[in-house]
């Protein structure tokens, strides 16, 4: 058997209005969108040859984090569809891609890398102690892990 | 998805030759004589209000023949090989049969006659070939090539008397033919081949040559210069630029109409052009022998320099489905069946020579 | 050599060799030239009355509605057209008159009105629509 080749694209949804509250997304809305954008872009065919392959894997509300599946090759219509988004759902906004992986674990491991880049800039949004002993910690403790994966490296 | 596909097959290639007619080594007469079988003629003069009458006569004048359900074993007769093949040039071409699917036979005047035959035909014939240059596994064509002229090709030779029980046992293969026939004996008609095939029997009329002439008033006509044809100076056009404008005339586009901004197209004409009061272009249609094509353009070489034009062009096209192009080089139908060329004739002796061919065909 | 030998198996790239001599010059293209015509007709299964705006307006959409904006964007010109029989002659660049002829094939109803576009003659030459020697007639 051949196996069936993909692509993961991680994208982050960016709100157009920039509030930071929780919202009611979907994976069904991710797909409507991108199905709707797809077809103005790339017509049947794209709709045709993306059919099968084409899979919201991963939403996130909380984080606004997002994974789509496509199938390799297709995967460009996909992202040049992504571009044209300009609603999802009821909400106004748009995708910002950060990765594009050939697993979901290559996308994993990238998310846990960029949610741990992201964490200094919580610290200075944090506003009450109890929060920021929370950031505070998980820092101490990624870069605790950080040096020793250091450590091993040199010897 | 949305890239333009590059790795397509090209759908056609052009051959441009730029030289003069009085060089030594100028090849136009062969480039004319070597394509045998041509379909319509067209020129365009412009800046000429009426069409000189004297080169539409070599035209007219041809006379060519169509006849139909003849069995192939009938063009190999002692006598007809005798009476029309060894004495004159005879162009026999198939009609109505499609090259990219069916068989076709076309018989030249150096005495080739060429079958470009589908598989099952091939095989029922027996008669040895070799498999078609273009062609795919599914649509493989065999081509056949028989010297008739060759004088051991005659009655009681085994290579004759096999070639006849081919075609008369094996599979008798029936064509409808067009014809011409130019006698090298002056005071024979050529009209006489068209009475030997009614004498045996079969349906032979003559072929209709259609012809069309269309007067503009008022044209923008690009300017160019015969030893520019890349254009890089800005005082002339480009020569493929030049080629398209000619093509947009012979299909009739309305250019005065079509500007920059339109919706529906965005061709205009080249620059820069100059407007010219009238112009003529006349077409020429039915089958045209190689012979009245050079008549046509030694009146048009005189006529450009005796009517003061800038230039004057000559269009010539073959047939889609015939077994070759120039010379024994085959030929064969994928997107077009193209094979045509253009004379560019300059008033100092100059000419651009334009050889369109299809994606199946061998380039020049 | 005073011709250039030259066979038609090299058919990949915008190859274009170039040979002179004095007076005598020669250029040969054998990879994608820039345009190519299509000569194409819109039958209806009924009459219809269609003119150049909307027939120009038929192409874009059934290009649209196969490959959506991101083909539908290239220029593609209607150089020529009949009312009467709804024939036109077409111009496209090289690379994408695969799609546009997938698209006028996949194409079938105007308004509801059953319809159908036949490619008549393909070329990359305009000169090349001029004639057809497949429709010659006999008598």
């Amino acid at each position: 058997m051949v196996r069936h080749k993909n692509r993961y694209i991680l994208c982050e949804i960016i709100y157009t209005d920039n509030k930071r509250i929780e919202r009611h997304m979907t994976d069904y809305m991710v797909y409507g969108a991108v199905i709707s954008a797809l077809q103005t872009a790339h017509g049947d065919f794209g709709i045709g040859s993306l059919q099968s392959s084409l899979c919201v894997k991963y939403v996130n509300p909380i984080t606004s984090m997002v994974l789509i599946r496509a199938r390799r090759g297709a995967h460009k219509m996909v992202q040049s569809a992504l571009y044209f988004i300009k609603k999802i759902g009821q909400y106004e906004a748009f995708f910002r891609t950060l990765h594009l992986g050939g697993t979901i674990r290559s996308c994993c491991k990238f998310l846990i890398k960029h949610h741990k880049q992201k964490l200094p800039k919580l610290l200075s949004e944090c506003k009450d102690e109890e929060e920021r002993r929370k950031v505070q910690e998980i820092i101490s403790s990624y870069s605790d892990e950080y040096k020793k994966e250091q450590l091993i490296a040199s010897f | 998805m949305a890239a333009p596909m590059k790795h397509a097959t090209p759908v056609g290639k052009i051959v441009f030759e730029k030289s003069n007619f009085n060089d030594k080594k100028s090849r136009h007469l062969q480039h004319i004589t070597d394509h045998y079988f041509n379909y319509s003629v067209e020129t365009m003069l412009p800046g000429c209000g009426i069409l000189p009458l004297d080169i539409q006569m070599p035209l007219t004048e041809v006379e060519a023949f169509v006849s139909y359900m003849v069995p192939l074993a009938q063009i190999i007769r002692p006598d007809f090989l005798e009476g029309f093949v060894r004495r004159g040039k005879l162009h026999i071409l198939s009609h109505g049969t499609q090259i990219d699917t069916q068989d076709c036979a076309a018989l030249l005047p150096t005495g080739m006659l060429i079958l470009n035959l589908t598989k099952d035909s091939y095989e029922q014939l027996g008669i040895e070939g070799k498999v078609a240059n273009f062609g795919d596994r599914k649509t493989c064509k065999y081509v056949i090539e028989i010297n008739v002229k060759d004088p051991t090709f005659v009655p009681g030779k085994k290579l004759y008397e096999r070639i006849k029980r081919c075609l008369t046992e094996h599979l008798n293969l029936k064509f409808d033919f067009l014809l011409t026939w130019g006698p090298e004996d002056e005071k024979v008609s050529s009209a006489s081949v068209q009475y030997y095939f009614q004498c045996n029997g079969f349906v032979c009329n003559r072929l209709p040559i259609r012809r069309k002439q269309r007067e503009y008033v008022d044209l923008a006509v690009p300017v160019i210069s015969s030893d520019n044809p890349t254009g890089e100076a800005e005082c002339c056009c480009d020569s493929m630029e030049f080629y398209e404008w000619l093509g947009a005339c012979a299909t009739d586009v309305d250019l005065s109409a079509t500007s920059l901004d339109s919706y529906t197209s965005s061709y205009t004409c080249p620059s820069p052009r100059e407007q010219k009061d009238r112009c003529v272009t006349w077409v020429c249609r039915g089958m045209l022998t190689c012979d009245s094509i050079i008549d046509v353009l030694t009146k048009l070489r005189q006529i450009v320099q005796k009517m003061d034009l800038p230039w004057v062009n000559l269009t010539v096209h073959g047939f889609m489905d015939s077994p070759v192009s120039w010379g024994q080089r085959e030929h064969s139908f994928y997107h077009n069946g193209d094979n045509l060329y253009t004379f560019v004739i300059f008033p100092n002796n100059d000419y651009w020579l334009y050889s369109a061919i299809g994606s199946k065909d061998i380039c020049i | 050599m005073y011709w250039l030998s030259s066979d038609n198996s090299d058919t990949t790239g915008g190859d274009c060799e170039k040979e002179e001599r004095g007076m005598y010059e020669k250029h040969v293209s054998k990879g994608h030239l820039p345009y190519c015509y299509l000569k194409v007709r819109l039958d209806f299964e009924d009459d219809a009355d269609i003119d150049i705006i909307i027939f120009k307006h038929i192409v874009i959409q059934a290009v649209q509605s196969l490959f959506g904006e991101a083909v539908s964007c290239t220029p593609i010109d209607v150089l020529k057209y009949r009312q009467t029989n709804r024939e036109a002659i077409l111009r496209v660049s090289s690379s994408y008159f695969t799609k546009l002829w997938a698209s006028l094939t996949w194409y079938s109803s105007y308004n509801e009105q059953s319809c159908a576009f036949r490619v008549l003659q393909v070329s990359s030459h305009l000169m090349a629509l001029a004639a057809n020697s497949r429709q010659l007639s006999l008598a």
